[in-house]
């Protein structure tokens, strides 16, 4: 009999238990080696399938059958624990609220976004990273090691968002993978400040923009285009919490998520956080790279009819993404006991802000119950609140959240303003509780 | 070796279900069923789609996705114009034709106003 190993890499399940999972050391299991250990282990899958796997060369790594994951949601990806995956190509997967619960989410319940193919080497130890520009004073390439020694190291959690995330709910759908909420996470990211780096290189008085460009390929594998290349205005690259990241909660990052360097910036959209990042560019106008135009990651500057065509001058640049909040437990369509009451838990964020106050509610928004709010574990975390609710009958329950910013700005209950690529749903978080 | 049993399980169930098709949509004798590898419902044009989209992207973008035909023609434009999509001459309108009677926006809810229901 045919003889096959998914191990490594392992393969998460549901079942299999948080402690067991370990991602692969980076430095001692380069990717390039786990690809192609990866690729051998699909030749023999093909065997045991007892059918060649049509179009095995488009499968994207990280990814198992169905069949021989045992299980009929789709796929299993590799390091990941329980994902709905809504696009195999590029591989694009969100979490569901429940996987959420924990303050810290962990590397295994982190969704997954990629605008292009994943770069096929990535071998930390010959990485570097070139800091360029025309409004750069001298530039200058890094190594990893240089990285690591040169600079104060520093471990931040910081939200990290789809802006894109809760678009499922326009009408007329917007074009794109439909997030519903599980595009978001606050993993602990470990690495140093981008700033530190931007000061050791100079910046020219005029700067107004960064841009980072990454090992990604574009989809069409056309080694001319760019999958994306965007950015954020100087004077975010330059906050204490703006980062050039190698490791999230510990560990160093995993391949889906820009293993070995990236940027994060808390609160903005995830797509300025670029992921297997190897040049930045310090510019002297708004950064043009690809998906920095058009109706990517922009909205309109008005408030627009729903279906509205916008055209591209009336649109502006995301940036801070507003306020926002998850039930993470219990899970929706819980069976609750009407003797006892319900103990719920989740997590608030506000982009550049601090989040001020989260509500409940069990009567569709007619009257709301104050939470236990937290504060952020540092600035750009997300908080986590928790509260009790008593039901007074049986029956069928929805519970809202609805979180308020420092500003006094909260989520809407409903979706907010439509906008052609639909961005920006922060309505309020809801689950649906049986009370019997 | 202690996986034989779970594989026999699979072999099994392969012979019912592509270890490729992620959608479990109850079966209408009316309407095509997807295609196990792409997901695309298999009526008049479907193997265009496959064949002129398939090669750079997976096609849950399409089973995701509701347009009318302009929108659907804007995608395709764009696919053009950044994406590095050949033109496809005459066969343009027979994708369109499939796009617009197999994802269209009347498929897809409904008055935001009215959230759905959840379960």
């Amino acid at each position: 009999m045919v003889e096959f190993s998914l191990s490594p890499p392992r393969v998460a399940t549901m079942e299999m238990g948080q402690a067991e999972f370990k991602l692969p050391e980076a430095k001692n299991l380069p990717w390039s080696f786990n690809r192609r250990r990866f690729l051998r282990s699909m030749g023999r899958m093909t065997s045991v399938l007892g059918a060649n796997i049509a179009f095995a060369h488009c499968m994207p790594r990280g990814l198992i059958p169905v069949a021989l994951a045992q299980s009929r949601e789709g796929f299993v990806i590799e390091g990941k624990d329980g994902l709905r995956v809504l696009n195999d190509r590029p591989l694009n997967a969100e979490t569901p609220a429940h996987l959420l619960n924990d303050d810290i989410t962990p590397a295994s319940r982190l969704f997954i976004r990629n605008n292009g193919l994943p770069p096929v080497e990535a071998d930390a130890d010959r990485w570097t990273l070139s800091m360029g520009g025309e409004s750069i004073k001298t530039a200058k390439t890094y190594t990893l090691g240089e990285l690591r020694d040169r600079f104060e190291s520093i471990s931040l959690a910081l939200t990290l968002e789809c802006a894109g995330n809760g678009r499922a709910e326009y009408y007329p759908p917007a074009g794109g993978n439909q997030w519903t909420t599980g595009a978001v996470g606050c993993p602990e990211w470990n690495g140093i400040r981008l700033k530190d780096v931007l000061e050791d290189c100079g910046v020219k008085r005029d700067a107004v923009y960064i841009g980072y460009y990454g090992e990604d390929r574009h989809l069409s594998q056309d080694p001319k285009k760019d999958a994306i290349s965007r950015g954020v205005p100087l004077w975010k690259a330059m906050e204490e919490q703006s980062m050039i990241a190698w490791g999230m909660n510990g560990d160093p990052l995993s391949p889906h998520h820009g293993y070995p360097l990236r940027l994060i910036f808390g609160g903005w959209p995830g797509s300025a956080s670029g992921k297997w990042i190897d040049r930045i560019v310090i510019r002297n106008r708004v950064h043009d790279g690809t998906k920095m135009g058009g109706s990517s990651y922009r909205v309109p500057r008005y408030p627009v009819k729903p279906g509205s065509e916008v055209p591209d001058e009336d649109m502006m640049i995301i940036e801070s993404l507003p306020v926002k909040s998850l039930i993470t437990f219990p899970r929706s369509g819980l069976k609750h006991s009407l003797a006892q009451p319900l103990r719920l838990h989740g997590h608030a964020w506000a982009g550049d802000l601090e989040v001020a106050g989260i509500s409940v509610s069990i009567d569709f928004g007619q009257t709301w119950q104050e939470a236990d709010l937290g504060k952020p574990v540092n600035r750009l975390a997300w908080q986590n609140w928790d509260a009790e609710v008593r039901f007074p009958k049986a029956g069928y329950y929805e519970v809202w959240a609805r979180a308020v910013d420092e500003e006094g700005t909260s989520q809407p209950m409903l979706v907010p303003g439509w906008n052609p690529k639909g961005y920006l749903n922060n309505s309020c978080h809801r689950i649906a509780v049986y009370v019997g | 070796m202690r996986q034989l049993p779970a594989i026999s399980a699979l072999l099994v169930s392969l012979l019912a279900t592509s270890p490729l098709n992620g959608r479990s949509e109850p079966e209408d004798s009316s309407k095509p069923g997807p295609d196990p590898l792409t997901g695309l419902v298999m009526a008049q044009g479907w193997e265009l789609v496959r064949t002129h989209c398939f090669a750079c992207h997976s096609l849950k973008i399409v089973t995701q996705a509701g347009k009318d035909r302009s929108n659907w023609a804007k995608t395709l434009q764009k696919m053009q114009q950044s994406e590095g999509l050949y033109p496809l001459g005459e066969v343009e309108s027979d994708i369109l034709d499939y796009l617009e009677k197999n994802y269209p926006v009347s498929d897809r809810p409904h008055n935001p106003k009215i959230r759905r229901p959840i379960y």
